[in-house]
């Protein structure tokens, strides 16, 4: 009820934003400037296991996805900048504002479009990684979570943010822009820390094509800090248990074509897990998750679908299909409405399976929910109101 | 009465059309010392943060017209072929990532002319009617 409370107190902060974002994008003050982002957000799930649904009860609206953020950079030089974003939401149970990410930039003007970057750095694999909260910046209410959800029943493709540096690198071949980004450190997960955190990312892109591929690797480490109560920081727990001191390999592809009014958007991430504890089962957490998008601009209207799947090597599948439409209110402001079928299914019946040496192993993700013969299947209402501002 | 009307209305209509083809010629200015040569691709690049320097290597700075402002939109839908939402919505992503900042909005071509003329390296647009010995011009937007 807290939470609620909270929630809709965002939600209605976030109402007066709309009135802010009318006006202006970004305010400056010298070399000093702030800009911001909010998403007064409900959602309303139907039927489908409690361990999915998370915090939602069954047919009552929610408002915890509701967030808003403010940015702030200032140029210390003509090569050195330092910003940052606070962020409000409701992720955690609590609206508790952090520091979302926060660095400093400094792009030598003798080495022509090279950016070196140092801190708490959004994660920047992923089409839509580095803008994960802002509302304003996808299509949908939320990004497709068979990809973005960073829980530990999730896929475990991407982060929010890493600590670490970050070196950049951009130019150009006729139309086509390119940049290509490297980066070190490490970034916490729904299962703990990932150290030795190490990739890359190229993004090609011109009027109407963005091309997106990116690797990365690091280790599972175990996490000192304390675990989120309820079956979701058990569940984190356990395969944390089994992952701990595992590798994991992340390769993504991601596209966005704009073909007249048509918007196609799709990515495919793969991630392999090895070593670890249990080095023989530790291939059973491998997922391959995609999703694919087409949108049709009709003046401030775009309807859309996507199509999106999870799939655990030896645990869950879930396949979501979602029937949504965004409409322009203003410049700044966003209105989304989505309907959203999800169907999840386990593999595997008991929460621990043995191997022929009979050792036990966990068995991952919503499995063991499945056992209990709750049902796999849910329905989602989605609706936002976002803004920049 | 009606032979009045009958003459009239096409040359309405003409006037019409053509009030809707007028569109202000826009131009890049920048400070009377700069000597960078700027092309409608590199421009392009700037203003959509993708790059912070001219060719020759020193450090722009760009200036924008106020969002809703009339030749704010002209001027990206020439140089970026990118509509206003487009452009908001690529400037989020760009800003709310760390990998960019708004540039700094002014609400006339006066104080464009004057944040211009104080530092060379600094690039705006402004109406060519407006253009003066003040700034120097840089490039024709068409």
């Amino acid at each position: 009820m807290k939470n609620n409370v909270n929630g809709l107190s965002v939600a209605l902060m976030c109402s007066g934003t709309i009135i802010i974002s009318s006006t202006a994008f970004a305010a400056q003050n010298g070399d000093i400037k702030w800009s911001g982002f909010a998403s007064a957000s409900a959602s309303q799930v139907s039927g489908g296991i409690e361990e999915y649904r998370r915090r939602f009860e069954n047919g009552k609206t929610e408002y915890s996805n509701t967030r808003i953020g403010l940015n702030i950079s200032a140029k210390i030089s003509d090569d050195i900048s330092v910003a940052g974003q606070i962020l409000m939401a409701g992720r955690e149970d609590e609206y508790a504002a952090h520091a979302d990410w926060v660095f400093i930039t400094y792009s030598p003007h003798q080495l022509k479009n090279t950016a070196f970057k140092l801190g708490r750095i959004k994660f920047a694999t992923l089409l839509n990684s580095e803008v994960y909260d802002v509302g304003y910046a996808y299509p949908w209410v939320s990004v497709p979570s068979e990809i973005y959800d960073f829980t530990a029943s999730g896929s475990q493709a991407t982060y929010e943010v890493m600590s670490g540096a970050n070196v950049s690198y951009g130019s150009y071949i006729g139309d086509f822009d390119w940049k290509i980004q490297a980066f070190v450190g490490e970034a916490d997960s729904g299962l703990g820390t990932v150290d030795s955190l190490i990739g890359s990312v190229l993004a090609v892109n011109n009027d109407d094509l963005e091309f997106r591929l990116g690797y990365h690797q690091g280790t599972l480490v175990e996490d000192d800090g304390e675990p989120s109560g309820g079956l979701v920081g058990k569940l984190g727990e356990l395969k944390e248990e089994q992952l701990v001191g595992a590798d994991k390999e992340v390769t993504n592809l991601g596209v966005i074509w704009n073909i007249s009014n048509l918007r196609i958007s799709a990515e495919y991430v793969s991630v392999d897990w090895s070593g670890g504890r249990e080095a023989e089962q530790t291939d059973l957490f491998d997922t391959n998750s995609y999703y694919v998008s087409a949108g049709y601009r009709m003046g401030d209207w775009m309807p859309m679908i996507t199509l999106a799947e999870m799939d655990e090597e030896g645990g869950t599948n879930q396949e979501s299909i979602t029937l949504g439409v965004r409409y322009e209110l203003s410049r700044s402001t966003a209105v989304k409405l989505e309907w959203q079928s999800i169907d999840i299914a386990g593999r595997a019946e008991p929460l621990y399976v043995e191997n022929e040496q009979g050792d036990k192993f966990f068995q991952s993700g919503l499995a063991i929910l499945a056992e209990d013969g709750v049902e796999d299947k849910l329905t989602m209402i989605n609706f936002s109101i976002d803004v920049v501002f | 009465m009606r032979n009045y009307i009958i003459k009239c209305v096409p040359v309405m209509l003409l006037s019409l059309i053509f009030a809707a083809n007028v569109h202000a010629k826009i131009v890049l200015i920048g400070h009377t010392s700069n000597t960078e040569e700027v092309s409608m691709g590199v421009l392009k690049r700037i203003y959509l943060g993708k790059q912070i320097t001219f060719a020759s290597g020193t450090p722009v700075e760009i200036v924008d017209f106020s969002n809703g402002a009339t030749i704010r939109d002209e001027f990206y839908v020439k140089v970026t072929k990118k509509s206003p939402r487009q452009i908001q919505g690529y400037r989020a992503k760009l800003i709310f990532s760390g990998n960019g900042s708004a540039p700094l909005e002014l609400s006339n071509a006066d104080q464009i002319k004057a944040w211009v003329a104080e530092k060379p390296g600094r690039i705006g647009y402004i109406d060519s009617s407006d253009a003066d010995a003040s700034i120097k011009v840089l490039l024709n937007i068409d």
